[in-house]
């Protein structure tokens, strides 16, 4: 689930009635047993990364020198580019903050450049994935537009959020590696971790156990996503027509809580278009309105492993990210949107331009990791 | 044609005045002027057959209602079948700034077409910009265009925007990077802009056609103002029901708003 990298959107066809009928298991049970084992997954892989984060977690931290909230910024940008996904790096931040490892401020920032990593898997991994024979991957130009929305909307956004956070208006304990675990499925997973201490398996070998079941849980969550109706009327003329930006928005967000990828929610724009062709006007706002609800995953993640504080932190976020695609919606949109697409043209002009924004967008971070 | 033609007060009346009487008497039939305000504003519409110089075979009707100028269009226009109806911008400068303020209010509300002149008189209108969408509508506008192109002998440029892009590396259709390209092309839009423009020849007009690529209302603006264009032509915001009011974004409206110049609003004509 969750990550803008997973731009192969090329549909899968689902098991026929006849397939289905020979096993005689209903579509939607396949369905429910995918999400109930894909949350059972989720919950075991989030216990295991705060595990493994309370020894090698802080040996991560140290390796990168993740010492302030900016250098976590970088940090959790290049992770996303590692991982080829946000969600696990999120997730993985909220871990860190539930371990002590880092505090809320280094967690805000952590789970933001989770956001901007991803935005350019939507472009890289896109590509890769057109290279080797997807023809239906997010193209260069979606993919330069997700990026740069996402960054234009995200950094003030994070400034926003960190006021908030440093100034008192909103309060979070700082989570303790000694700390009980929050979660209700604890009485689940308790005798598996202890099971793991008394074999005294090492920490990153936990850490990664923990990154495998995570990746394993959006794969079976994502099985489980409800079918968005691509025949659907109301927004059939979407190549065609200019809808709404308020409109758009709200789909985006409303897709993407079902799909909980960017990526994804925006390759269901493409039944949704006879030619698959989609005007600029239609998916800035669809973008921004996504960028919104690709969180709730990491929300609940948050509030499983990291309880309420984490939970904050990761509200926080999706609140300052909401408020200030809000106002830009409401008093800017215009200047938004034609500053957008005028760099959006800019970058996709040509190869040598291209290469250079991807170059920037790879050092930046590293850049950031000084700091 | 039956026209209706506002020439109360208001801040560009002497425009909309000296705009009409260059094509009005050469297409009405009967023109009817009206101004609100009651009868304290009468002589202005001795001004206005002044200035608009109508042949003597040309019905004209004198209304005067009370109320403001938007109600008295709406009141006189609810009476009778217009073709067209006429009026300057009632908008002030200053009031373009307030967001609750749309300048498309009255056009909205009217069911006939409606040419909304704003900016400095143009001595000799020459040049109308045709914005089409690239769908049927465009037919109705070129309807409206040619009804006052003919009688100046002014061009239209048909103009078609082009804001799509490919969501995924395999669009179904693939995008022409340039204007040669596009026209030449087999989509839908370009054989219409075709066609359109072979309508429009066939009435002895001037006709150029122009593809644009990025925003549609930004395209259109800087097409305008680059071409150096007189009127801008469009057709009415679309809808086919009340959902539709709700999730689309309503175009004409905006360039009501944001044009500088004189606006020609067409209705879909119900024979066509």
């Amino acid at each position: 689930m969750n990550d803008d990298d997973v731009v192969d959107v090329e549909a899968v066809p689902e098991a026929t009635g006849d397939v289905r009928g020979a096993f005689l298991i209903p579509g939607w049970l396949l369905r429910v047993a995918s999400a109930v084992a894909g949350l059972l997954v989720f919950v075991l892989a989030l216990d295991l990364l705060k595990e493994g984060a309370r020894d090698y977690g802080r040996a991560m931290v140290t390796l990168f020198n993740v010492t302030s909230p900016v250098s976590a910024l970088g940090f959790g940008w290049l992770l996303a580019y590692m991982f080829l996904s946000g969600s696990p790096v999120a997730a993985i931040a909220v871990a860190f903050f539930a371990a002590g490892t880092l505090d809320a401020l280094q967690t805000f920032t952590m789970i933001t450049g989770s956001r901007l990593g991803a935005s350019l898997i939507v472009l890289g991994v896109g590509f890769l994935y057109y290279l080797r024979g997807h023809r239906r991957a997010a193209s260069v130009a979606i993919g330069v537009q997700a990026l740069i929305t996402t960054a234009a909307i995200y950094l003030p956004a994070m400034a926003l959020g960190v006021w908030a956070l440093t100034s008192g208006l909103v309060q979070t304990v700082h989570a303790e590696a000694e700390a009980p675990l929050q979660s209700v499925f604890d009485w689940l997973y308790e005798p598996v971790l202890r099971a793991i201490d008394v074999l005294g398996v090492p920490g990153w070998a936990q850490f990664g156990a923990g990154v495998v079941a995570l990746l394993t849980a959006f794969v079976l969550l994502d099985r489980a996503l409800p079918q968005v109706d691509p025949e659907s009327n109301a927004f059939s003329r979407i190549g065609r027509l200019v809808y709404r930006p308020m409109v758009m928005f709200a789909l985006g967000m409303a897709v993407t809580s079902a799909t909980m990828s960017v990526s994804v929610s925006l390759s269901i724009l493409v039944p949704l278009s006879v030619r698959g062709l989609v005007r600029r006007e239609n998916t800035l706002p669809y973008i921004m309105g996504a960028n919104i609800t690709t969180f709730i995953d990491t929300l609940v993640a948050a509030l499983i492993v990291g309880g309420a504080a984490a939970f904050t932190i990761v509200l926080v976020e999706m609140v300052s990210v909401a408020l200030l695609s809000l106002m830009v919606l409401l008093f800017f949109y215009q200047a938004f949107q034609r500053s957008i697409l005028r760099l959006q043209d800019a970058i996709v002009r040509n190869r040598a331009t291209l290469s250079v924004f991807l170059a920037v967008m790879f050092i930046v971070p590293v850049v950031l990791l000084i700091f | 044609m039956n026209l209706l033609i506002y020439a109360g007060p208001g801040p560009w009346r002497n425009e909309a005045l000296a705009t009409a009487a260059q094509f009005v008497g050469q297409v009405a039939t009967s023109v009817t002027l009206v101004t609100g305000g009651g009868i304290r504003h009468a002589d202005l519409l001795d001004d206005a057959v002044a200035q608009l110089g109508l042949p003597p075979d040309v019905q004209i009707k004198r209304r005067v209602v009370e109320g403001t100028p938007q109600e008295a269009i709406l009141t006189v226009a609810g009476e009778a079948t217009y073709d067209l109806v006429i009026f300057g911008r009632f908008q002030r400068p200053l009031e373009r700034l307030l967001p609750l303020r749309r300048s498309d209010a009255l056009t909205r509300r009217l069911r006939t077409a409606v040419l909304r002149v704003s900016g400095p008189v143009r001595p000799i209108i020459r040049r109308i910009l045709l914005a089409s969408g690239g769908d049927q509508h465009t037919f109705a506008t070129a309807r409206y265009a040619a009804l006052m192109a003919t009688p100046l002998g002014a061009s239209v440029t048909l103009l078609h925007v082009v804001s799509q892009q490919p969501v995924v590396f395999e669009a179904l259709a693939p995008l022409a990077a340039d204007e040669a390209t596009f026209l030449a092309g087999d989509t839908p839009e370009a054989d219409t802009l075709r066609r359109a423009a072979a309508w429009l020849r066939e009435r002895g007009i001037t006709v150029a056609t122009r593809v644009r690529f990025g925003l549609v209302l930004d395209e259109i603006l800087a097409e305008l103002h680059e071409g150096d264009y007189d009127v801008l032509a469009v057709g009415t915001h679309h809808t086919a029901g009340p959902l539709d009011r709700v999730l689309l974004e309503d175009l004409t409206g905006d360039l009501l708003d944001r044009c500088p110049r004189t606006v020609l609003v067409a209705r879909r004509i119900a024979h066509d």
